[in-house]
């Protein structure tokens, strides 16, 4: 039998070249990183189980689905809320890179556990997620999308579906404040990336290799 | 224009696209005659308050009906097309 296992690798391969870059005195005021190999489900509840999906939800990975654009963290786990009735889980890798497998296969495990409550679609490699910090990265994200960041209006633990230019993207706070994850579609992710390191420039940026 | 979403919150018209008046209704004749014409063909040109459609495709992806007055641009309630999700549901 031949291995047909094929291996994710990273939009920004060989694109972009890390290091630390732009205005050179002091800290870099931003810093991105690419997240790679996470894992990721899409629940959608069936009109009118969404009670259902939450306590399957609860049940399952023990803390309680967000009923709002916000997000709830555990351990490696994140439950984002991406509108009614509409849920993200992300399973941070394995501190060796490889897929954290708590959970199974959390599609198969999502789909056996909300069997006709919930359409549940596998969205690992869809996605292409930035780790964005420093203590210029408002300043950064203020030339990307058009919604309030500030803290007291865009709290650590809030998500957003919004825009940055042309592209549909989700951004979220934290939880540990000061801390965003910015994503879009995989097939954008080179653009986004260009257009958050050229915009980083004037901040100071250390743009992290990606394994 | 600034549409404020009940999921999202205040956004930037650019992020939904407009559906059209929110209360015509689809003719219930088979036949085509007057009435489908009208529904098809037709539009209404309020200057002033009008009930419409916007679908927020760049973020919660959700119909909103947005009261909207045509002069002013100035929206006076929006809300979600579908109820906002509850356990009360359930049973319906
Ligand atoms: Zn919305």
């Amino acid at each position: 039998m031949p291995d047909t296992a094929l291996l994710p690798r990273s939009v920004l391969h060989d694109r972009l070249r890390p290091g630390r870059q732009g205005a050179a005195t002091g800290p870099a005021g931003v810093v991105i990183r690419e997240k790679t190999g996470l894992t990721l489900a899409a629940v959608a509840a069936l009109r009118g189980r969404d009670g259902a999906v939450i306590a399957a939800l609860t049940a399952l990975f023990g803390v309680s689905p967000p009923t709002r654009l916000r997000l709830v963290r555990d351990e490696g786990l994140a439950v984002i809320g991406t509108g009614p009735g509409q849920w993200l889980i992300a399973v941070d890798p394995m501190p060796d890179g490889s897929r954290d497998l708590r959970h199974g296969d959390l599609t198969t495990t999502l789909r056996d556990r909300l069997g006709g409550l919930a359409a549940v679609t596998d969205q690992s490699d869809a996605w292409v997620v930035f780790d964005l910090a420093g203590a210029r990265v408002r300043d950064l994200l203020a030339r990307c999308v058009a919604i309030d960041l500030d803290p007291r209006r865009f709290e650590p633990g809030d998500v957003a579906l919004t825009r940055a230019g042309p592209l549909d993207v989700r951004l979220w706070h934290g939880p540990k404040p000061g801390r965003y994850t910015l994503s879009c579609f995989r097939s954008y992710g080179a653009y986004l990336a260009r257009w958050l390191t050229d915009s980083a420039l004037p901040f100071g940026l250390e743009l992290v290799e990606t394994r | 224009m600034r549409i404020p979403c009940p999921h999202c919150g205040d956004r930037s018209h650019d992020e939904f696209s407009y559906g059209g008046a929110a209360d015509r209704r689809r003719p219930t004749t088979a036949d085509f005659g007057p009435e489908w014409l009208d529904y098809v063909y037709l539009r209404d040109n309020p200057a002033g308050l009008h009930r419409e459609l916007w679908y927020h495709g760049s973020g919660c992806r959700c119909w909103l009906i947005v009261e909207r007055n045509t002069l002013s641009h100035a929206i006076t309630a929006v809300h979600a097309v579908l109820p906002a999700s509850s356990p009360a549901m359930e049973d319906a």
